[in-house]
């Protein structure tokens, strides 16, 4: 089959031209038309088999199951047993599954809960979750993916999937022992002890009501908020121990702890994790009052564990079992380091983040597979919280003592989703490039009117414009814009299959091949083609095609 | 695979098609075509080239605006009048950018997927 750009005979004669677009483009044909001589074969086959080679490089890794990203349309399986374990895990938080069974299987129980949701929320009930339903469900269930509102609601109501995700978010976050899918009272009780802590607080500007309404839900899904809001100084801490406002902080702990890489489940308060410490009666000493004892975080709680870790993780390896017990007094001083990593992510321009990543895996790249290994066995925790892992990256690489960054949890996530961010791009493009080609070298462009405006070109792809004096300029200024955005999508896809393919290339001469030199390349292209990758068109699923292998192999 | 057999038709096309990128004209026209529309059911509507011709018999036709670019830096804009409507304006400028747009993309691919480089 194909060729890969820098294979055999074809690298040796390509290495060695010299392009000089400054040179104008008879000399730009002219090499071209050298290459055609020397290969004995035209620059068009050149171009054809090159990216022939590369669809069916995308083909094997995402057979060998390297990469899967969302088709457009229900395929028969799935190779990617990550992705469907956490589309099964967010159906079953939402209860639309009784229990997450964490098989990796598309099976009807799972189309069954996947239709009834997008039922629910308002999508094309299909069975499979495709992007909008994946958006759906990373809105409603994921922490850092920011909710649309007004798409959630049916008429002045949310809709089911929102009222689910509500329950859902009410039991995460500490305010009712279990989600209240079923349970109007308990739903009741849960907004009540939210608009005790947001009063506390000061989360809003106006008083949180206890109800359903979008102030409310606003203020439930902006994770980064309710961090700032436990971040501020509060002092005094209530002196009652049952008020929400510490199982609200310890469940919203347990949250960016989970985000962070942390092993703690973000489970909302199990009732189990404080208890009061009795005070030593010493003799001529009144006994303290039940409301005064001390709120300490019992330490065989697993947020116990992970937050010593979490200290230990921060220098304060001595101080950390103490930091940690003492939690409920404490928590102002978590949270603010939590906020402070979250403003240094918000300052991280998207440029560098691609590249704070390759630096500390290029250093490295025998450990490519065990970190794909660890990536896809972590399931919900690759689809969340990347925003908070590059500030934890960020503030690493700032470190003054230069400590060596290791390769464990947080860099596979971001390897894995920075990757996959990539080859989606990739992806779309080599697939939305033959439609393209066969669009643009149409001479009459679609769409032309002559009872508004027509639009041709020739064979020199020079354009000729006639406009209908009498035609309605709205529908002309419609055809202009897509015109506008044809020839924009058109040339956002050569560009990032050209880069694409160029790095691979590169990567592949420097003898990084296989899909460790794909994974790099992603890597090091993701940032710089995600801007493009917003200007192509939506296509249809790239089909599985087993058989030929081009994939250079290690 | 049928993405395969797209993309060869698809360069096929390329190869019967493009020529000369070497530069860029954009000729616009205004005109009327009511009375073409009226008396004349034969024309094919859906061919510009058809249309422009009738409409020239008709003497209704008029080049507004005419871009010519050379990629050696030079642009020449020829108007038929100064204030031509905003519509006019903002089609012929929309043609002018699809041809640059298309032709640096074309230009790009070839450059980096055929392996010679220059970005």
């Amino acid at each position: 089959m194909g060729r890969h750009p820098m294979q055999g005979e074809t690298v040796a004669l390509f290495s060695q031209m010299k392009v000089n677009f400054t040179e104008g483009l008879d000399h730009f044909r002219q090499t071209i038309f050298a290459a055609q001589t020397a290969l004995h074969a035209p620059p068009d086959e050149i171009l054809f088999n090159n990216l022939s080679a590369l669809a069916q490089d995308f083909d094997i890794a995402r057979s060998n199951g390297i990469f899967d990203p969302l088709p457009e349309e229900a395929p028969r399986e799935s190779h990617d047993a990550s992705r469907t374990r956490t589309i099964r895990s967010r159906l079953a938080c939402l209860g639309y599954l009784r229990l997450d069974s964490r098989l990796p299987i598309i099976d009807p129980l799972l189309i069954h809960a996947i239709k009834k949701f997008q039922h629910d929320a308002g999508l094309t009930e299909d069975g499979w979750v495709g992007r909008q339903t994946w958006q759906a469900l990373q809105e409603l269930v994921g922490f850092e993916s920011p909710l649309h509102i007004n798409r959630w609601f049916a008429g002045n109501f949310p809709n089911s999937a929102l009222q689910r995700a509500i329950a859902l978010r009410l039991h995460v976050l500490g305010l009712t022992d279990t989600p209240a899918f079923d349970d109007p009272d308990k739903l009741d009780a849960g907004l009540h002890r939210l608009q005790a802590v947001t009063a506390f607080l000061h989360l809003s500007a106006q008083d949180i009501k206890p109800e359903i309404c979008p102030a409310t839900i606003a203020l439930l899904f902006d994770q980064d908020l309710l961090v700032q809001g436990l971040a501020a100084e509060l002092s005094p801490l209530p002196e009652d121990g049952d008020h929400p406002l510490f199982s609200f902080a310890a469940s919203l702990a347990k949250v960016e702890l989970w985000l962070a890489g942390y092993d703690v489940a973000p489970d909302g308060y199990q009732g189990k994790e404080f208890f009061k410490r009795t005070p030593i009666r010493r003799r001529g000493r009144q006994r303290m009052p039940l409301g005064q004892q001390p709120l300490l975080l019992s330490d065989d709680a697993k947020l116990f564990t992970a937050l010593t870790t979490y200290w230990q993780d921060h220098g304060k390896e001595g101080e950390s079992p103490g930091l940690a017990q003492r939690f409920a007094g404490e928590f102002p001083l978590f949270f603010r380091m939590i906020d402070a990593a979250l403003r240094a992510r918000n300052s991280l321009p998207e440029s560098e983040k691609s590249a704070m990543i390759y630096h500390v895996v290029a250093k490295q790249p025998e450990q490519l597979e065990a970190i794909w290994q660890t990536a896809l066995s972590l399931d919900d925790q690759i689809w969340d919280g990347m925003g908070r892992v590059f500030g934890w990256l960020h503030n690493l690489t700032r470190r003054p003592d230069g400590k060596e960054i290791v390769i464990g949890r947080n860099i596979s996530r971001l390897v894995y989703h920075q990757a996959m961010t990539g080859y989606d791009i990739a992806r779309q493009a080599l697939q939305a490039f033959p439609a393209q080609l066969d669009n643009i070298f149409q001479r009459e462009l679609q769409g032309s009117d002559p009872h508004h405006i027509m639009m041709c070109h020739d064979r020199d792809l020079d354009f000729k414009v006639f406009i209908n004096g009498r035609g309605d300029q709205e529908k002309i200024n419609q055809f202009i814009d897509q015109v506008t955005l044809t020839s924009r999508s058109f040339a956002a896809t050569c560009r990032i299959i050209g880069v694409f393919v160029s790095t691979l290339s590169l990567f592949i001469s420097q003898g990084r091949t296989g899909w460790a030199g794909l994974i790099l390349t992603l890597l090091q292209l993701s940032d710089r083609i995600s801007s493009l990758g917003r200007q192509l068109p939506a296509v249809p699923n790239f089909p599985t095609t087993p058989g030929a292998n081009v994939l250079p192999r290690t | 695979m049928p993405e395969e057999r797209g993309l060869r038709a698809a360069l096929e096309r390329l190869r019967e098609t493009t020529c000369d990128l070497t530069s860029l004209e954009v000729q616009t026209y205004t005109g009327n075509l009511e009375v073409l529309f009226d008396k004349d059911k034969d024309v094919d509507l859906t061919s510009f080239e058809a249309v422009l011709k009738k409409v020239k018999v008709s003497g209704t036709l008029k080049l507004a605006a005419m871009t010519k670019v050379n990629f050696d830096g030079d642009t020449f804009l020829l108007t038929s009048e100064n204030d031509l409507p905003p519509h006019v304006q903002r089609a012929h400028a929309a043609a002018v950018q699809a041809g640059m747009e298309t032709r640096e993309a074309l230009l790009s691919i070839f450059a980096n997927v055929i392996g010679l480089g220059g970005q």
